[in-house]
This record gives C-alpha cells, sequence and structure tokens, in this order.
C-alpha cells in the first residue's frame, strides 16, 4: 500500500519536474537493452559559477560541473567495485596509483624534487583547439595571479609545495607581489608537449592535489579570447559561460538556478562519452527528485534523504547505489565560545550522544560511527584513543567535573534546508543532552547563513555539520583543511581549535617523504585531535544515488561529484 | 358587566417570563454553529492549559522508532524522528492558541483603546492613526510577519508582538467606525450636559457601547492568529522545532508524503482547520445572536 501511494505521488510530482526528459535511444539493442544517449539528472542545485577560483568554488554543483568539463593532469585509478556496483579508486601517493589523463605518463626525479609530465598529443577541446603545455603553463600562471574571489589553485599548489607558490603573491608591496606571481624556473615547458614542475621540498601531496578539481587544466585559447583589460584571467567568463577544457562534455546551455545541458565532446580523447547529452537539472525537494527517478523522468539523482533512500531500496523499478566515503556528520563546539573552551564539557557531550540510535533512527543504518575526526578510508586515517562511546554516566560525571551550569541557553544550529535528513539527529541530540541535564534549543538557519558563520566568521558556538568533506584525500590535507589554525594556514578551521601541538606535527608531515614516518606522524595529530575533542564526530554516512535500473557505471569520487563520462544507460 | 381588563403588557406575568428564558435557552441549544464553535473552542482552551500534561508521552522526545504509522501504541503514529504525533497534535495548542488568544487579546486591547480615541477625538491626530493603520494593512500581513520575525528574531513573545502589532489596526478601524456612530448619540449629548469631561465619556459611556464589533472580530483573529503563525513555522520563521507546533509538524512533514507517510502531516493539519473553524463558527454566531437581539 505504501509503495502505491509513493507511485501515485510520485507520479504527479515527476510530471511536472520533468517535463521531456532523457532516456531516448538511439542505438541497437544489445543483451541489456537499447543504449540510450539522453540522461536527465536531477541535483540539489545547478553550478553557480565554472571557475574553480570562482566565489562558488566551495559549492558541491559547481565542483561537480568543473569535474565533467575540465579534465586534469593525472587521476586515480580505478579500483573495485562495491556490492552496489559503485565503482571505488585506489587512493595514494606514488605514481603507480595513478592514472595519466591529460598526462601520459609522469616522471619524479626524487633528487631534485622534479616532476616531468610527457603531456598527450592530439586533444581537442570542445571549439576544437589543440591541447599543448601552453595550456597547463596557463593554468598554473592563473592560479598563481591570486585574481579570483578564492584562490583555490593557489592553496592547492601551495599545500603540494610546488614552487613559487608562496604567501608572497599576498604581498601588499605590489613589486614584490608581481614578482611573486610569475611561474619563473618551477613551472616550466621544454617543448609542447612537455611540463616540468618543481617542488621547493618534498610533499606526498603533490600527484593528489593535481586531481582536485582547482588544478585542472584550462583551454588557454579560449580563456584568452574572452579576457578583457579589467579581467585579464578571464574570471566572468568562466563564473557565468564555460570553462574551456578538454574534458569530456561542453557546455550546450546554463542557465544558473535551474538548468545546465552539456553534450558530449565528440573528440574527447578517451573516447566519446556513451551519454550523449545531459539535462542537468535543479530540483531542490528531495521527495521530487525519487518521485522523478521512481517514474522514469529521471535517470539519475542523489543527495535523497537517508528515508526516502531507505524506502526505495529492494524496489526493481529504480537501482540504489551506495557506498561509503568521506561524508560525514559531526558537533562543531567552538573553542572560543564558554562553554566549550572546557575541555570537559566537549568530553562530556561526547559521551552522551546515543550513537546506535542516530545510526538506526537517522541514518536507517546506511552510517558507522565515525572513530576519528579524518575519513576513515584515507591513505593516513588511524584510530585513536580517547574513543566516545555513549555513557551517560561518564558524560554526567565530566560535566559535574566541568564545573559548567546550564542555563539553558546553548543552541544547536543547523542548516535548515537538511531539516528532513538532520532533523531526526539533533532531536535525537537535544533528548541526549537532556538526559544529562542540558536542555538545548534547536537553531535551524538558512544554508548561506551557516555557511558564512561556520566558515568565514566562526562565530557558531554549537553546530552541527554533515557537509565538509575534504576533497584532498589524505590525513594531512583533511588536518590542515580544518584543524590547523588559521595563523598557521588552516583554512576552515570552524571550531576556532588551536593547537601548537597539532601544528608543529603537520608542519613535520607536509614535508615527510617517508609515507610510513608520515602516516606515524599523523597519527600522533589524530590522537590530539581525539585528546582535545576539536570535534565531536558522530558518523560517516554512505554517499547514495538513486537512478534507473539501466544505468551503470557510478563512480565514488573524492568531491563526491557524479562524472557523467563514468555512465552508460539502456532502456 | 364585564371588567375591562388592560391590555397584556409583555413581560409582567411569571410564567410568559419563564417561556421567554426556555424559548431563549431553546435556541442557544440549538444554533448548531454556536454550539459547534464554543465546543471545538473549549477543546483547543483545554488543550492549550492542559494538552501537555495529558498527553502519553513528552511532545519533544523520540519514543519509539521514526515514521511508525497509527497503532494502538502510538494513536497518530510517530514521525521521523520518532516523536509520538499525537502527543504532539494535542500538545501545540498550548503555543498555536495561547499565541493567538494573547496577540489577539493585546491587539484588541489596544486596537479598541486607538480606535476609541481617533474615533472621538477627530482632527489631525485621527487622521494620522488612520493613515499608519492604512500603510500597515497595505502591506501582505503574511510578509510582513515574516520582516517583523526576522528582525525580532524568534522566540514566542517577539511571535505575540508581530502578530498585535499586525492585528491592531483591525481593531482600530471597527472601533473607530462604531465610536463615530456612537459620538453622535444623544446619551453622549446627555452625559456632556451632565457636566461629564470628554474623556469619562468616551471611556464611561461610549466604550461600552462601541465593543461589539471588536468582540465578534476576536475570535475571528484568534482563528487567523492561528493560521499565521502555522504559516510562518511551516515556512521556518517560527516555532522552532522540535516544539510541538501544528505548522511546523505538517512542513516537516509534507516530504515524507511522497512515501505515503500521511499521517504526520494529516492530523496536525486537521486539528489546525478544524480548531480555525470552530473559532470563525463561534464568531459568526455571535456575531448573528447579536445582530438578532
Amino acid at each position: 500500500m505504501k509503495r502505491k501511494a509513493l507511485v501515485a505521488s510520485a507520479a504527479v510530482v515527476a510530471l511536472t519536474i520533468a517535463g521531456c526528459s532523457g532516456g531516448s535511444s538511439d542505438g541497437s539493442s544489445t543483451d541489456g537493452g537499447t543504449p540510450a544517449s539522453n540522461l536527465t539528472y536531477l541535483g540539489l542545485d545547478v553550478p553557480a559559477g565554472l571557475d574553480p577560483d570562482g566565489p562558488s568554488a566551495s559549492i558541491p554543483a559547481t565542483q561537480m560541473g568543473i569535474a565533467n568539463l575540465m579534465e586534469p593532469l593525472v587521476y586515480y585509478k580505478p579500483g573495485t567495485e562495491n556490492e552496489t556496483g559503485v565503482g571505488l579508486l585506489e587512493y595514494g601517493y606514488d605514481i603507480d596509483k595513478f592514472d595519466g589523463r591529460l598526462a601520459e605518463s609522469v616522471t619524479f626525479d626524487e633528487a631534485t624534487l622534479t616532476w616531468t609530465f610527457n603531456l598527450r598529443e592530439g586533444v581537442t577541446g570542445c571549439d576544437d583547439a589543440t591541447f599543448t603545455a601552453d595550456d597547463v603553463l596557463y593554468t598554473f600562471a592563473r592560479a598563481k595571479s591570486v585574481s579570483g574571489a578564492a584562490p583555490i589553485g593557489w592553496f592547492l599548489s601551495n599545500v603540494a609545495n610546488i614552487g613559487g607558490f608562496t604567501t608572497d603573491v599576498f604581498s601588499e608591496d605590489p613589486a614584490v607581489a608581481a614578482e611573486a606571481k610569475e611561474l619563473g624556473d618551477w613551472i616550466t615547458k621544454t617543448d609542447d608537449y612537455t611540463v616540468v614542475i618543481k617542488q621547493d621540498d618534498a610533499n606526498k601531496l603533490f600527484l593528489p592535489v593535481l586531481t582536485i578539481f582547482g588544478l585542472n587544466i584550462y583551454d588557454k585559447e579560449i580563456m584568452e579570447a574572452n579576457a578583457t583589460p579589467d579581467d585579464p584571467w578571464s574570471h566572468e567568463y568562466a563564473n557565468n559561460v564555460n570553462a574551456p577544457s578538454f574534458g569530456p562534455y561542453c557546455v550546450s546551455s546554463w542557465e544558473k538556478n535551474s538548468e545546465m545541458v552539456l553534450e558530449a565532446n565528440p573528440d574527447y580523447y578517451g573516447g566519446a562519452p556513451a551519454v550523449a547529452n545531459v539535462v542537468w537539472r535543479k530540483v531542490p525537494q528531495s521527495a521530487n527528485r525519487l518521485a522523478s527517478v521512481s517514474t522514469g523522468a529521471a535517470q539519475l539523482t542523489d543527495s535523497l534523504t537517508p528515508r526516502e533512500f531507505a524506502s526505495v531500496e529492494g524496489n526493481d523499478a529504480v537501482r540504489a547505489w551506495r557506498a561509503t566515503g568521506n561524508l560525514n556528520t559531526f558537533l562543531g563546539m567552538n573553542f572560543q565560545s564558554p562553554p566549550f573552551d572546557n575541555p570537559k564539557v566537549r568530553q562530556a557531550f561526547a559521551y552522551a550522544l546515543n550513537y546506535d540510535k542516530i545510526i538506526q533512527d537517522g541514518y536507517f543504518g546506511r552510517a558507522v560511527k565515525w572513530e576519528g575526526q579524518i575519513p576513515m578510508s584515507y591513505p593516513g586515517y588511524s584510530k585513536q584513543d580517547p574513543q566516545f562511546g555513549y555513557d551517560v554516566e561518564k558524560a554526567k560525571q565530566l560535566l559535574a567535573e566541568s564545573g559548567w551550569t546550564d542555563d539553558g541557553s546553548l543552541k544547536l544550529t543547523y542548516v535548515s534546508e537538511s531539516e528532513s535528513t538532520l532533523g531526526p539527529i539533533v532531536t535525537q541530540i537535544k533528548a541526549d543532552l537532556a538526559a544529562i541535564g542540558v536542555e538545548i534549543q534547536l537553531d535551524p538557519i538558512p544554508q548561506t547563513q551557516f555557511g558564512d558563520r561556520a566558515l568565514v566568521k566562526r562565530d557558531l558556538p554549537f553546530f552541527i555539520n554533515d557537509n565538509e568533506k575534504p576533497i584532498g584525500v589524505d590525513a594531512g590535507y583533511a588536518t590542515l583543511l580544518f584543524f590547523v589554525s588559521t595563523a598557521q594556514g588552516g583554512l576552515n578551521n570552524m571550531v576556532n581549535y588551536e593547537s601548537d601541538v597539532v601544528d608543529g606535527l603537520w608542519a613535520e608531515a607536509k614535508n615527510e617523504a617517508s609515507v610510513e614516518t608520515r602516516d606515524g606522524i599523523l597519527a600522533q595529530v589524530q590522537r590530539q585531535l581525539q585528546e582535545d575533542v576539536a570535534w565531536a564526530p558522530i558518523v560517516q554516512y554512505d554517499n547514495q544515488w538513486l537512478s534507473a535500473p539501466g544505468l551503470s557505471g557510478i563512480v565514488l569520487h573524492p568531491d563526491n561529484s557524479v562524472h557523467f563520462s563514468d555512465l552508460s544507460l539502456t532502456n | 358587566m364585564t371588567i375591562p381588563q388592560s391590555p397584556p403588557v409583555k413581560g409582567e406575568h411569571p410564567l410568559e417570563n419563564l417561556a421567554d428564558k426556555k424559548i431563549k435557552a431553546r435556541r442557544w441549544y440549538h444554533d448548531k454553529l454556536l454550539v459547534t464553535g464554543a465546543i471545538i473552542v473549549g477543546i483547543a482552551l483545554f488543550l492549550a492549559a492542559f494538552g501537555e500534561a495529558i498527553a502519553p508521552y513528552d511532545p519533544t522526545v523520540p519514543v519509539g522508532p521514526p515514521s511508525v504509522p497509527p497503532s494502538t501504541t502510538y494513536w497518530f503514529g510517530t514521525d521521523t524522528s520518532g516523536l509520538d504525533v499525537f502527543s504532539r497534535v494535542i500538545s501545540a495548542p498550548r503555543i498555536d492558541v495561547t499565541l493567538a488568544v494573547s496577540a489577539a487579546v493585546l491587539s484588541g486591547i489596544l486596537g479598541t483603546f486607538i480606535g476609541l480615541m481617533a474615533g472621538f477625538y477627530r482632527g489631525v491626530f485621527s487622521g494620522f492613526i488612520m493613515r499608519v493603520s492604512d500603510v500597515l494593512q497595505a502591506f501582505p500581513v503574511f510578509i510582513l510577519a515574516m520582516v517583523l520575525v526576522a528582525l525580532s528574531g524568534r522566540n514566542l513573545t517577539n511571535l505575540i508582538f508581530a502578530l498585535t502589532f499586525l492585528y491592531t489596526p483591525i481593531f482600530i478601524r471597527l472601533t473607530r467606525a462604531e465610536v463615530l456612530t456612537q459620538r453622535e448619540r444623544a446619551y453622549v449629548e446627555a452625559a456632556r450636559a451632565a457636566g461629564n469631561s470628554d474623556l469619562k465619556i468616551a471611556i464611561k459611556h461610549v466604550l461600552p457601547n462601541s465593543l461589539t464589533p471588536s468582540l465578534i472580530q476576536l475570535s475571528v483573529t484568534v482563528g487567523f492568529g492561528i493560521l499565521l503563525t502555522a504559516g510562518l513555522s511551516f515556512v521556518g520563521a517560527g516555532v522552532r522545532p522540535p516544539n510541538p507546533e501544528w505548522g511546523l509538524m505538517i512542513a516537516n512533514s509534507a516530504p515524507q508524503l511522497v512515501l505515503g507517510e500521511w499521517w504526520t502531516s494529516l492530523f496536525p493539519g486537521i486539528a489546525v482547520s478544524l480548531t480555525v473553524v470552530g473559532f470563525a463558527a463561534l464568531s459568526n454566531a455571535i456575531e448573528r445572536r447579536v445582530a438578532t437581539s
């Protein structure tokens, strides 16, 4: 009966959303059905921009747009498939863990910290421009110009110790800044298809950061053609029109806040993608996305609530995919906001949470307790003590020892748009804290306000977050991103955590050439984070996708985006 | 010889008085609209006072598995957080009704007094008051309420003040219109001739005779107040979760409809509809009785 109700409501919603949608056939029959060339993907959002250094670069839809249009030099090798058919990638630091993309091969001279990239010849972009070493140089020069709203390209290069990417580019002295922005001898081309990049210190993150969207390669020719004297690096063009590159797809049309249509790049060096046309539509309500895919009006969606996903698992009309990656939920307790400057209060809260109930009732079992503060599948992760289990008595004892008295004014802030997912979890947390004598108020606020307060102002005293993921697949990268102090280069230190121990250990790990030694240092970092309860980790939850039964090829990428070129579809 | 009889005077005969009273009582009893409205309003007020105390479960604490359909254990089922829907539905009047009644009473008192002054002392003051009321009423109520709550912060006190601010002009207009009629009546002239001050005449003589429209409006305003409170919570500008509030319950449950989870939004929907209808019916019935008396 429930399924009938689902299908009935789904049909109504789907009709209004999908209009005329994908799945049309253009090929001959195969054993698995008729190959389809059109796919309708429904997402929470469509790209707000396509500039990796632009103002919307931190938004997942923007990152996904860039990932489908722009090509990196190297990327992680495909690994095995999990039980639901999701393709997993092999993570690591060394060359053998990476596939050449625009770079056909890479060599590394450890003595001089020099990387030589032999570029792929005959690669053509959407505009028929040919890929050469100049495109690579342009991309790094643009990153070093720090001319965009968010200098992500510079940050990634700096993190990986690519030579010359120093903080001098931000110098207030124009002469110093101008000189620092030159590529110099650190990144050069020896011919049209060979680029040499030097590091200024050993750093295992070099190849991992090259896989991140912020260093995907631009088509210099088109970018320069759209430059203006006021905007020499074509940020306006990338933010509003296109991200010209050599990737599998080209922008056919793009209406911000509504829809983006992608066409396969017929000259893509990896072979034309199986899905030739992608209609990417914004449908904010997850129930509507679920309805559309359930009725066949769309072929792929993601970011459903755990309840919605659980409701369709086992339904033959759709295919449910899931994989554990880097998605997690944690409690943030601001170190600069009493009572969270008191470690015993933080510990008490961590012990007060009924993790099993959150996993079962909030995530329908599609999550595991997060036993650290780094994604558990990442290289460098190690489980460290103390582990915070559900222990009400211990929580009460710690709270009593803390000397803090609750006055009922604590607010747990979360993103109101995530009410369907986070609502049950924050309600459980409220009940858990009430059990140790702490009465909190729930405080849902809009996503934009949450982002501004958590990441820019960093003034949220107490919040729950399920939207932070380190795209750099490495424990050290995650440490730098979230836990290194701002003064030492920490970027998204939302809780104002400051530890000389962690800062010092990260500085040590950053330039450690031995993976074993580095992992040892990062283990110490993670022990310190656990002891300090830098975050109160709650769960790691599954990535989930819902598709038409005839879709195959979903791959779990570190940025959790769908790469349409991975997919094939049969009716 | 016949004894001349004086014509019967209505109300003089004790039996006749009794008959009248019975007829009136029967009329009250048989006024279905009035009775229905009174019962619903009575239940709403009772639940506002005691709903949370008689609820089988704490309405803000998960008490069972999430999304359980109605059963003997959970009469209205549970929602996605495992909260008991029945307990929440009967606890919600504590917020919805209390808030709406408080706002209606406050705006009634304030609006009636200002309307009295504006009607009695015509001139610049009256014109100014009416223009301010015009401006306030020119804005869509819901949008203005959202703005007020956004500016003042989301808590019950601010919600009451926002609603009071929005509904006061209605009472000003109603009272002023009535006062304008009353102030020309002979009893006002008589009171003035007796040496009463203007203020005394206004408060002691005109006000009691001008209250009827406001009293009738009061019940309607409570109904609108409940709707507005629920509406604000529905769009995320009202009461904070997990407080039991009908609009909030509907907002959080609406996405579950597609999964066939009808109970989480249906019951609060029925509750809010019934309550608003109850207050409207009561208001309508009172208005009708006043008009015919």
